[in-house]
């Protein structure tokens, strides 16, 4: 899989700047989209004509959180887009409550790393 | 029907239940008593008509028996007979005295007695009539009668002894013949007075006639005038002796006509009376036994159909008590099971009863709501257990995280990236210590029991912006105070504190900064029993969606402004329950709105 773009969902600053600073060292190309919420990242998907190659989706946020975020996210049609979690959250439950969305296919605890860039490339 | 009788207790409705089926039975108790009373009147009749009847049978058969005594005594003459009739009269007497009273009752019956009685009377006087007969047969018979013969006798007597013994001899064949006549004519007429019989008469007449001839030929025959006069003497005799036995013939026919027509006849007709009577009696008593039987099987028919109705409205009555009982209790017990394994919304039935099922409906209800808090509860702390564990966990990962990328970005000489990164470790320790702060206070509200004391709740507003008034963006505000003059009352200090201190830090964080100019209002002002401190402001509000989860925990509605920890609203509405008040949000003509209501004289809750 080619990466060329990543949309960012995290309401966390220090956790988008950290994320983009990992991107940045995978691949500086890589296009980077930010959104603070879930209803953010769906406006701004919805808005966009290209879709991003991969999102980042955190799961506590105000407004959506992540697991609203891919309810609403799974009704839109036509979005082949790779969606990986990326959480503090080590807890079965919300292990299980992504795996049960088709979409979601990878679930990464944070701090990101280059190392998990580099697996979903390979997919 | 069933909810009328769910007002009563268990114990009553049943009660109720069996009222009808009691009303039934005493009906049906009293109807048999009524009955059996008319029983009792009936068979007290009857054994009276059976008296009756059987005394008519007696006096048939006693009049039988008089008749006949009256006839042996007419025969015989015996003073034992007559004793014997004069015990049999004093029986009937008695007879006809226990019957006086009975027969009143029935106006045929009376006559037809009164007859019999009235004929008794003249049988009775016919009776004394025939003794008098009888005697005046015998007083004939000893007076007279005896006399004459002896006296006949006597003459012929003196005639042998007149005669010489020539003559005396010649003459003594003829006088033994009259002597002869003489004493079959005297048994005769003996005979006679025991049996009547009219030959007995004819040939005593013919005897008397044939010893006046006898004396006749024998005063021809001699010339002897001493004899001539005896004769004579002895045929005046005759004569008399003749004159005496027609009286006694007379007297007989007259007293036997007494006896055997008129007594008898009295007596047959009698007898006929009574057997009437005694037809009467018994129909009566048919009628009487007719009754009864008519009236045992009107009873037994209305047993049954009682016992029927009975039977039914029991059968009825438990029907309605075991719908409005055994199926609310039962459906009480499927509800019970279901809360018990968990399902807390089940909806319990019956809690309209005023009954023990309704009692333990209104216990399953409050049980209910007890296990839907406590399954709250427990989910709220499971919520914040896993959101602390993460919020708490996630800026440190973060902050360790941008540690090594300042080291890196050092190493690099990339300054401008380690300041940022910095800035940004920062910032996450900030929202760390927001959150830690919180959790604390949450965990000192939640447990917190203070006393209450007098509050002044100006003071307590004018303190808390004291204490704001250093965080970022204050002085963008453009505060308008409307406090109107309430007094001061009693309260938690503290808990409105923290109220008063998070809604008025609120409005300073939430500030919309596009907007040219933040503006909050704070109001108080007294609305009954409720003291009302409001804040209102033009800020970035509340997403209208998200609106009903605005005081549950660890809710953020603002991205980008990270550093609420999503507690704020939900501890305020923790401290505003314990207050026994209220906080409410709307949407007002400047913005958003939160109203803070606390009662004057609050219930506490512990």
């Amino acid at each position: 899989m080619d990466i060329r773009s990543i949309m960012i969902v995290d309401d966390s600053e220090p956790d988008q700047f950290l994320a983009e600073s990992v991107i940045q060292k995978f691949d500086p190309s890589v296009k980077i989209l930010q959104a603070y919420d879930g209803q953010e990242a769906l406006e701004k998907l919805d808005a966009m004509e290209i879709q991003p190659s991969l999102i980042l989706l955190d799961i506590n946020m105000p407004r959506m959180n992540g697991f609203e975020f891919l309810e609403e996210y799974n009704k839109r049609e036509g979005r082949a887009v790779v969606i990986a979690m990326l959480t503090s959250s080590d807890q079965n439950q919300d292990k299980l409550k992504a795996a049960n969305f088709g979409c979601v296919q990878e679930y990464f605890i944070k701090p990101l790393q280059v190392k998990y860039l580099e697996d979903i490339s390979k997919i | 029907m069933v909810n009328f009788l769910s007002r009563f207790s268990i114990r009553q409705q049943i009660l109720i239940g069996f009222v009808p089926v009691l009303l039934i039975l005493f009906f049906l108790a009293f109807s048999s008593f009524k009955n059996y009373q008319k029983f009792e009147q009936n068979f007290g009749l009857l054994r009276t008509t059976t008296q009756e009847n059987i005394i008519f049978l007696q006096i048939e058969r006693d009049i039988i028996e008089l008749q006949r005594n009256v006839l042996v005594y007419s025969y015989v003459g015996y003073n034992g007979v007559l004793k014997k009739v004069e015990f049999l009269q004093t029986e009937l007497e008695k007879k006809f005295e226990a019957l006086k009273p009975i027969v009143e009752s029935d106006d045929d019956i009376e006559q037809r007695f009164q007859r019999m009685v009235h004929h008794y009377t003249d049988y009775k006087q016919s009776f004394q009539q025939a003794i008098i007969e009888k005697n005046k047969i015998a007083a004939l018979n000893n007076q007279k009668y005896l006399g004459l013969e002896k006296e006949a006798h006597q003459r012929l007597n003196d005639i042998i002894n007149v005669f010489l013994p020539d003559e005396a001899y010649k003459m003594a064949y003829r006088i033994g013949q009259i002597e002869q006549n003489l004493y079959q004519t005297s048994s005769y007429i003996e005979g006679f007075q025991k049996t009547p019989d009219s030959v007995l008469v004819k040939e005593t007449r013919l005897l008397i006639a044939e010893m006046q001839k006898q004396a006749e030929e024998i005063a021809k025959v001699t010339d002897n005038s001493k004899a001539q006069n005896i004769l004579n003497d002895f045929q005046e005799l005759m004569k008399e002796y003749r004159s005496v036995f027609g009286d006694i013939t007379r007297a007989n026919r007259s007293y036997l006509n007494l006896v055997n027509v008129v007594l008898a006849g009295k007596a047959a007709e009698i007898g006929k009376l009574s057997s009437e009577l005694d037809a009467l009696i018994s129909k009566r008593s048919e009628n009487l036994m007719g009754g009864i039987q008519k009236n045992s099987q009107r009873l037994q028919n209305q047993f049954l159909v009682l016992s029927f109705f009975a039977a039914i409205i029991g059968i009825f009555s438990s029907i309605l008590i075991a719908s409005g009982i055994a199926d609310p209790v039962k459906s009480m017990a499927s509800t019970l099971l279901n809360l018990s394994t968990g399902k807390v919304d089940t909806e319990i039935p019956g809690q309209a009863r005023r009954d023990e099922v309704g009692q333990m409906a209104m216990a399953a209800n409050e049980f209910k709501v007890m296990a839907k808090n406590l399954e709250y509860q427990t989910k709220e702390l499971e919520e914040f257990a896993y959101r602390t564990s993460h919020d708490l966990r996630s800026p440190l990962v973060s902050s360790i995280a941008l540690l090594q990328l300042t080291e890196e970005a050092i190493k690099e000489k990339d300054y401008d990236k380690a300041r940022k990164s910095i800035s940004h470790i920062s910032t996450s320790l900030k929202k760390l210590e927001v959150l830690v702060k919180d959790i604390l206070e949450l965990t000192k509200t939640k447990n917190l029991s203070e006393k209450k004391t007098e509050i002044f709740l100006e003071k307590i507003i004018d303190e808390a912006l004291l204490k704001i008034s250093h965080m970022e963006n204050f002085e963008r505000l453009s505060i308008q105070k409307d406090l109107k003059d309430i007094g001061t009352f009693l309260s938690q200090k503290s808990r409105i504190t923290l109220i008063v201190e998070n809604l008025l830090s609120n409005a300073v964080k939430y500030q919309d900064l596009e907007k040219e100019k933040s503006v909050v209002r704070i109001s108080t002002e007294k609305n009954g029993n409720d003291i009302v401190f409001s804040v209102e402001d033009n800020g970035l509000g509340i997403p209208e969606e998200r609106e009903k989860e605005i005081f549950s925990m660890f809710k953020r509605f603002h991205p980008k402004v990270s550093f609420g920890s999503g507690l704020g609203l939900y501890m305020m509405k923790k401290s505003a329950d314990v207050l026994g008040g209220q906080i409410e949000y709307e949407k007002s003509e400047l913005g958003t709105k939160f109203k803070l209501l606390i009662p004057i004289n609050y219930k506490e809750i512990s």
